[in-house]
């Protein structure tokens, strides 16, 4: 009896040390920017549970939050925060129906046609075997041409999750629907790597690069999805 | 001074000769234009070194702040750049104010730079050093353009030199008179006009009047007016709007005080001699007119959505002449104008405001006036966002040319935003070696750098366009290429063709025959 009662108290102990020990899906990622004849480097930690995420990218993290409707975009620095609602974007007004006053027309959102093709070519890149796909986007006055290295081995731990995560961030991203059109047709499929040439409107042309430098299932830091204490809350200014 | 548009076309020895000293690392042929231009910026450091205390409490770091010259010939020019990006070499025979000088010739094309050489541009993050970003003024210098010649507003050296204050004013700006809020995006409509151009017509009156109990009349019916026309916008808007009068309006300030302290007395560095446009600032009074042209010009233009140039100027020329020390809000943090303004004077009530904008400055004539625009403005969007067929799409972003110096003023033309349309076509475009032979199918320019047009009757055509060349590179680029659509005909020494049935866009990729 003090032996089952131990056990119970065992278990009891665990449990919730079971729950913090489950496996979220852990990425690390390397990214560089070329614009204005300077290239940036960024590191980047990505943390995925069921409807909540923590990104850290060079200095900045967002913590996303289904649960609470939020996500939070932190300045570790600063010792600051701001909130951001999570909502369903609505549906774009017809032209016909918006209001002239907010027809931003010098804010330019391309509204671009995507050609995908896939190439065939593959290799091998952070140990995931990858197939190449080549993107063009073009709009009346922008384009993008991308190239990305996609990896479609079943059962990768975390493979799905990651997908699932870069979709639902994709959605409404005009410059990433390339990506979107890949990936939604393909259930296994992730990028490991892809490398975008952005001919914006006015500003000069950028190339970013993103690789996928470890993939895996692994337990997430206590209290990683919540917000820090001690943080000065700011306005968004937009 | 007549200016008169001058090129020379150079022959290629000048761009390898450029572009061999660059490989060598030797230090590249800078021209006399871009030297004087130099002589420009070290004369804009003199000028502020009398006037940059008058412009604001705490200016002196007018010196701080590296310029980045972005010519036409594709030449790049950094000015006291602390690390400047891979493809800048130095050249050490120049200096401006003692500060280092380096360029960039890898991409520079056979075009002969001469003065005068106008500007525009803003701050820009180029380059880093130790992790930290640069700010740098990013200027874009071209030859001064027939059109803004025909107006009669002849080249002077003196308006480059308020521009560098400007932008060095901007620079400034960053850590002393914030401004949290991006740029207002409005497309002005009747009632927005209307009670703008009182706005503008308040500060006028003001402005003009040298009593200081009228003119705090006035001003009390520029913040009446803006009430009511703010009254059915968002709350963000209006602060965009009224941060942007600090940004800019508190630019154009500067200029202004920088002019006012020039006329107690200055003693120029730059000598006509040196820079035939220079008027070493005599005839201050003509500059500081033209401001108070530019708010009479500005605050009746119904599309005008940015008169933050010229609202914001005036508003802190009142503040300074009414209520000195003014500055002091901006120093404890982010603050507006016009609500420095409001600060110091009430808002009268709404039924004598009505008869006064009446009797004072009409308001019902300006009210239709702006009505009738407005709904010009809207048919003609409603007419070129209907048109449907084959896109034709010209770009001169790869040349960095701007189509606003080529449009025919004299054209009928509306905008929103960026856009700008053409009912009846634009007429020919012609620059160097690039010929648009112009059209009269409804037209629209856009982003600064494109032409579209639309073929509507697409499905009859037979192919798109002609085109003949001299030599092709790729799948897609063209050499001395004569392009014939069925709407227009377009002649260039480079460019590139992107098509699909739908769409067919044309790069161009060179000004100048090489």
């Amino acid at each position: 009896m003090k032996r089952m009662v131990g056990l119970l108290a065992l278990i009891f102990w665990l449990w919730p040390a079971g729950l913090a020990a489950r496996a979220d899906t852990h990425a690390l990622t390397s990214s560089s920017r070329f614009y204005m004849d300077q290239e940036r480097k960024t590191e980047g930690e990505l943390w995925i549970a069921p409807g909540r995420s923590w990104t850290k990218s060079g200095n900045r993290i967002l913590i996303s939050r289904e649960d609470l409707g939020v996500m939070w975009s932190i300045d570790p620095g600063r010792g600051s925060y701001m909130e951001f609602p999570l909502k369903e974007t609505e549906p774009a007004a017809a032209k016909a129906q918006a209001d002239m006053r907010k027809l931003w027309l010098d804010y330019y959102l391309p509204e671009y046609d995507w050609t995908i093709r896939d190439t065939g070519e593959t290799k091998d890149i952070s140990g995931f075997p990858c197939r190449r796909f080549e993107a063009r986007g073009e709009a009346d006055f922008a384009d993008i041409k991308a190239i990305y290295w996609i990896s479609e081995s079943p059962n990768v731990p975390g493979g799905r999750a990651l997908r699932d995560y870069v979709l639902g961030q994709i959605k409404e991203d005009r410059q990433r629907a390339g990506q979107a059109k890949i990936l939604s047709g393909r259930a296994n499929a992730f990028i490991v790597l892809r490398e975008e040439t952005i001919e914006n409107s006015i500003a000069p042309t950028m190339i970013q690069k993103t690789a996928l430098i470890k993939l895996e299932e692994a337990p997430a830091p206590a209290g990683i999805y919540d917000l820090p204490a001690g943080l000065k809350k700011i306005e968004d200014r937009g | 001074m007549k200016t008169q548009m001058k090129i020379v076309v150079l022959g290629l020895p000048l761009l390898l000769a450029l572009s061999l000293s660059a490989a060598q690392d030797k230090a590249p042929e800078i021209p006399d234009a871009v030297k004087i231009e130099l002589l420009r910026i070290e004369e804009t450091y003199n000028v502020l070194d009398l006037a940059a205390a008058r412009v604001w409490p705490g200016w002196t770091d007018y010196k701080d702040y590296p310029f980045l010259l972005n010519f036409e010939n594709g030449l790049r020019v950094l000015v006291g750049h602390p690390n400047p990006p891979e493809g800048f070499v130095p050249v050490p025979d120049l200096k401006v104010a003692g500060k280092a000088v380096h360029a960039d010739v890898r991409k520079v094309e056979p075009l002969r730079l001469e003065q005068p050489l106008t500007g525009g541009g803003g701050i820009t993050s180029y380059g880093e050093l130790n992790g930290k970003p640069i700010q740098t003024v990013d200027i874009s210098l071209g030859r001064f353009k027939p059109n803004v010649e025909m107006s009669g507003d002849h080249y002077r050296t003196e308006n480059q030199i308020l521009l560098y204050v400007h932008e060095l004013f901007h620079c400034f700006q960053k850590e002393h008179v914030q401004v949290p809020y991006p740029n207002f995006r409005y497309n002005p409509d009747t009632g927005f006009a209307s009670y703008s151009e009182i706005e503008g017509a308040a500060l006028e009156k003001a402005h003009q009047t040298a009593d200081p109990q009228e003119a705090k009349r006035c001003l009390a019916d520029f913040l009446a007016a803006r009430a009511l026309k703010r009254k059915d916008m968002e709350e963000y808007d209006r602060r965009a709007e009224s941060g942007d009068e600090v940004r800019e309006g508190t630019a154009v300030y500067s200029e202004v005080r920088t002019l006012e302290a020039i006329k107690q007395g200055f003693k120029p560095g730059l000598t006509p001699a040196r820079d035939p446009y220079y008027g070493e600032f005599k005839d201050a009074d003509t500059f500081l007119g033209r401001y108070r042209e530019r708010l009479a010009k500005t605050k009746a233009d119904t599309f005008n959505y940015l008169k933050c140039y010229e609202y914001g100027c005036f508003q802190a020329l009142l503040l300074q002449r009414l209520f000195p020390g003014w500055q002091e809000a901006f120093a404890a943090g982010p603050a507006f104008l016009d609500e420095e303004i409001r600060k110091r004077i009430a808002i009268p009530d709404d039924a004598s405001v009505a008869k006064r904008f009446e009797d004072v400055y009409g308001f019902n004539a300006i009210q239709e006036r702006h009505r009738k625009a407005v709904e010009q403005r809207d048919a003609a969007y409603r007419m070129i966002t209907a048109r449907e067929g084959r896109s034709y799409i010209i770009s001169l972003k790869p040349i960095r040319q701007y189509l606003s110096g080529f449009e025919d003023k004299t054209r009928k033309s509306w905008s929103i935003g960026l856009m700008y349309i053409f009912p009846d076509g634009l007429g020919p475009v012609a620059f160097d070696d690039v010929d648009f032979s112009g059209t009269t199918i409804p037209t629209e320019t856009n982003q600064l750098f494109y032409v579209k047009v639309v073929d509507t009757d697409w499905k009859t055509r037979d192919k798109p366009y002609a085109l003949s060349f001299d030599k092709k590179e790729g799948d897609d680029v063209y050499f001395n290429a004569v392009l014939t659509t069925p709407l227009f005909t377009l002649k260039a020494p480079k460019i590139r063709i992107r098509a699909d049935e739908r769409r067919i866009k044309i790069s161009i990729l060179a000004r100048i025959k090489s």
